[in-house]
């Protein structure tokens, strides 16, 4: 009987009891979800197949931001930290503001040099930060 | 739209350009000086070490080591704290500019030697470098109640207390566990095995969490550096939090103080007194030119004898001591072999956590 | 006695502002500010450096609220539930009165966390030491308890975001036997350590953000134009005037986690919150831009700041992650810091206690007057603030744990992570608490068994755990009952 409230703990693999313990409470709280899922299908017949993405999405906005982040870093591995950000923070205010005016094209401009150099200049030279 | 595309392909490689340009200069100023006169002056140099603490050994005597390097050889320096596994796998993957250095002691072969790290960061993967301080002040602690006073009155304890076990609290893979196996392979030796299966190991992290495990009542003793435990042994400190210290691991007991020594009380390695100093030094990644190695071992000599440098580190309990690089990769490696036997011979922490 | 001049007001003054800077900007913490400038201090005396030191601390902390309130993103883990009440006020086009209520319980928090320290710093420390693993364990239980409060109406989903959270902490080398787990093999080396706090939560909640926005094309704006030109409710300090008792209790709260050694300063505001929700009048009002919730979350979280800094000063032991930093300020300067310190070093304690002092009204000055100013971040088109967000997220990732790039892909990992969590109606809040408090949880539930040689009745078996298991059982039931309350008025 006392055996059963104990748990023996042994060095090698400490490691994996807690993540086990875990796993199984997952299990039994996911178990219950899909349950009370079924429920709620049973109740209120499924009254329009739901999209994943929101209606009229902007698939060039958001695959373009995943890619860019992808190429950001990248980018920031083949260079350095100051002309990957100046390169791909146009390319992601060019993504947001849109290309369509001269106004809005230079105002990316001036944001996309003069936030890395401050970032750049003030915790990579003044603080002495570990930059890319 | 033509003319808006021309602009954006302008602004686009206007960027570009500039970009380049500024990479460009940023490699000229790398590649200023060439093999035949490498230096580490002028540069930015990333010294990782092998804590993840600013307030530790490995910190303070390397942040005090890089500040004296950095103005003599005219760099500018700065200690990463990114823990051992990430400084290892740094000091074996980074580019050979002389950037990124390495500063750690004994934990760096001791770790892979105990299994805890893999093959690949063997001391023969990158290069020793000069030894800069060392530490003769580790020890045990007890709570102050104990019914011991030193280590081998704790084996004689043990010994006519056959119901009695005691965990010392260490951390695997580092010194800590070093001095453990020493003392038990020691008492399997002059006690029995009888009395050895009752020397048990807690495994712990940092010197503050040995602590806590210790008030707690977790564990029975526990490892850590004089200079930190010392205050917990004054007659002033609560008697909850009091502690006694009942070995130290330095040849020489410390002057004006009466801790014993793990030597004096008999204890031996390997037939041999134990004792252990904790290095400090620096390491290179593989192919890092010798003209830096040399300028750095030069200017190390200097500050070493520099009163300022010693007077720095005395103030937080090291000792300066420089060794050349290659006297100290010497120095390094047949320590390592020394040790390999006793660690070979040891159980494993299975066994020796095992209630 | 003591030391204070121009020089030390000019130094502590300095360091609350960049502290604050570093507390506004996600990614970037009051930690990291402290260990950037801890080398430089070497230069200085003792009490200057002490003045810039917990100038840094004070702002760092303070400063997270700034873009937890304006742009739903936490600048500091401990501001998550900042984010709650704070978020929806700037909504309602309140950003400024939130910022003012935010900063006030700030200043309270601190107040009140520094006359703890000051008077009860002996007793307190022995009463710190007598909360073994046992009882460090049941109160982070108690405060994951806050999951279930928050999860209303949705409970078992909340609950397994919780223990995912939970599961995604426990990914990396477990530290009593330094064996990886959880871990793909071609990842050994990058996620050695785990997935870093930081880069997790500002994925989460910035980076997931930004996704969600350029899913719906960036057009949204924060505040409807409207409500700007209307007149909203404007900040006076009467805001506060039926919250005392909440601001006490949420500051007692946050000091005393602050005090337990080796319990995440993080979890002070998650437990402050709770408990806050739990007493409330009107419990259905918190989330949606209640007082009461952000002021007991900024309260609880400056309320640390004293609190942490008396294990450290009695005992030797670090409150948590910041003052484990302060230790090294002390170290270089050759001063143990410890049981005997207050004693030796009469007046280093009192420097400490008035820098302390001093820090906290600077940084309520700091951040009061220049709000008007601060809040207009909010007016910032968001096709014009990402990017900058973004670009700041990525150095701060990059830098917390001094150049790893591999931060910046978990940056990027976590934001799809959340992005994906929005789409299948799982909560973030409860997988970011188990997430932060998931570590110390294992830690502490394996020390105790290793105290008791595997007994599980050992979480029983002491008088102060006893008395947590009553409140972990008041809280859930409570919980429960609101759930069930609000299922059936919906």
């Amino acid at each position: 009987m006392a055996d059963l409230f104990k748990i023996n703990i042994t060095y090698s693999t400490s490691h994996m009891l807690f993540p086990k313990i875990v796993m199984g409470i997952l299990a039994v709280l996911a178990i219950t979800i899909v349950i009370q899922e079924l429920k709620k299908k049973k109740e209120c017949k499924a009254d329009e197949k739901k999209c994943f993405f929101i209606e009229g999405f902007d698939k060039v906005k958001l695959f373009g931001s995943l890619i860019l982040f992808v190429g950001y870093i990248f980018a920031m591995e083949w260079t350095s930290f100051l002309p990957a950000s100046i390169v791909f923070m146009m390319l992601f205010n060019l993504l947001y503001a849109g290309w369509h005016s001269k106004k809005s094209i230079i105002v990316s401009a001036v944001i996309s040099v003069f936030t890395p150099l401050l970032v750049w200049y003030l915790f990579g030279i003044v603080f002495n930060i570990t930059l890319p | 739209m033509s003319k808006k595309g021309k602009i954006v392909k302008l602004v686009l490689s206007l960027a570009l350009v500039g970009s380049l340009l500024l990479t460009g200069c940023s490699t000229n100023g790398d590649n200023g000086g060439d093999e035949a006169e490498a230096s580490l002056q002028g540069k930015r140099v990333r010294v990782v070490i092998g804590s993840t603490s600013t307030g530790g050994d490995t910190y303070l005597t390397a942040d005090t080591v890089t500040r004296y390097l950095s103005e003599k050889l005219d760099f500018n320096g700065k200690v990463d704290a990114i823990g051992a596994s990430r400084a290892l796998e740094e000091i074996v993957t980074t580019e050979q500019n002389g950037e990124t250095i390495m500063m750690f002691h004994d934990m760096t072969y001791l770790g892979v030697a105990f299994g805890a790290y893999e093959d690949r960061y063997a001391l023969e993967n990158f290069i020793v470098g000069p030894r800069f301080a060392y530490s003769q002040l580790s020890c045990l602690t007890a709570s102050a109640d104990a019914p011991y006073d030193d280590l081998a009155e704790l084996a004689e304890w043990l010994e006519a207390n056959p119901n009695e076990m005691v965990k010392i609290a260490i951390e695997a893979g580092g010194v800590s566990q070093l001095v453990f196996n020493s003392y038990y392979n020691w008492v399997d030796d002059a006690y029995g095995e009888e009395v050895s299966s009752r020397v048990k190991a807690f495994i712990s992290g940092s010197t503050d969490e040995k602590a806590q495990a210790l008030w707690d009542g977790n564990t029975d003793l526990m490892f850590g550096d004089v200079t930190a435990l010392e205050q917990y042994v004054s007659e002033d400190v609560d008697a909850q939090i009091r502690m006694k210290i009942v070995g130290i691991t330095s040849g020489e007991r410390i002057p004006g103080k009466d801790y014993k020594t793990f030597a004096e009380q008999g204890i031996t390695l390997d037939g041999e007194p134990f004792v252990f100093d904790k290095e400090y030094n620096v390491f290179y990644p593989e192919g890092m030119p010798q003209s830096i190695i040399d300028e750095v071992d030069a200017a190390i000599a200097e500050i070493a004898e520099d009163p300022a440098y010693i007077e720095d580190l005395e103030t937080m309990g090291f000792r300066a001591g420089y060794l050349s690089s290659e006297d100290n990769k010497e120095h390094m490696y047949n320590k390592r072999d020394s040790l390999m036997n006793m660690i070979n011979n040891s159980p494993s922490l299975d066994e020796l956590t095992a209630e | 006695m003591f030391e204070i001049g121009i020089l030390h007001i000019a130094v502590a003054l300095m360091g609350v502002v960049v502290g604050i800077v570093f507390g506004a900007i996600p990614g970037m913490t009051a930690t990291m500010a402290l260990a950037i400038f801890l080398p430089l201090t070497y230069a200085y005396d003792l009490h200057v450096s002490l003045y810039l030191l917990l100038g840094l601390y004070v702002g760092g902390i303070s400063g997270g609220l700034i873009p937890a309130i304006l742009i739903n993103i936490p600048g500091t883990p401990s501001s998550i539930t900042t984010t709650f009440d704070g978020y929806p006020m700037a909504r309602r086009g309140e950003g400024e009165r939130a910022l003012r209520i935010g900063i006030t319980s700030s200043l309270f928090g601190g107040l009140f966390s520094l006359a703890v320290l000051w008077f009860f710093t002996p007793p307190l420390a022995r009463m710190a030491i007598k909360f073994s693993a046992v009882e460090k364990f049941l109160i982070i239980v108690f405060a994951m308890t806050v999951i279930a409060a928050l999860s209303k109406g949705n409970m078992s989903r909340g609950i397994f975001a919780g223990f995912l959270g939970v599961m995604t902490a426990l990914v990396g080398t477990f530290n009593d036997n330094n064996m990886i787990r959880l871990v793909p093999e071609f990842l050994r080396v990058e996620l050695i350590y785990g997935f870093s706090l930081l880069p997790v939560l500002i994925g989460l909640f910035a980076i997931s953000q930004v996704f969600e926005e350029a899913e719906a094309c960036m057009l949204t704006n924060r505040v409807s134009g409207g409500l700007l030109d209307k007149k909203v409710k404007k900040f006076s300090f009467k805001d506060l005037k039926g919250n005392f008792i909440n601001i006490v209790r949420s500051s007692a709260i946050g000091t005393f986690m602050g005090i337990l050694p080796g319990v995440g300063g993080s979890a002070a505001s998650i437990l402050a919150y709770a408990q806050t929700k739990n007493f409330s009048k009107k419990p259905e009002e918190l989330g949606k831009g209640a007082v009461e919730g952000l002021v007991s979350s900024e309260s609880a979280n400056n309320g640390l700041t004293g609190g942490a800094l008396v294990p450290l000063l009695s005992l030797g032991i670090p409150g948590d992650s910041t003052t484990a930093i302060l230790i090294g300020a002390f170290m270089l300067q050759g001063i143990q810091v410890g049981p005997l310190f207050i004693t030796q070093n009469p007046d280093i304690w009192n420097t400490i206690l008035l820098a302390l002092l001093v820090c906290n009204f600077l940084m309520f000055f700091a951040m009061f007057f220049p709000i008007k100013l601060i809040s207009k971040i909010i007016m910032v088109p968001n096709c014009r603030l990402y990017p900058i967000i973004i670009l700041m997220c990525v150095v701060g990732a990059y830098a917390i744990n001094s150049g790893v790039m591999f931060d910046v892909w978990t940056l990027l990992l976590f934001g799809i992570v959340g992005y994906l969590f929005g789409k299948i109606r799982l909560p973030i809040p409860p997988y970011l608490i188990g997430f932060i408090l998931g570590r110390d949880l294992e830690k502490y539930f394996i020390d105790a068994l290793k105290g008791s040689n595997g007994y599980l009745s050992v979480f029983f078996s002491r008088p102060i755990g006893n008395v947590v298991w009553v409140l972990i059982a008041l809280s859930i039931i409570y919980a429960i009952y609101d759930n069930r309350k609000t299922a059936k008025t919906a």
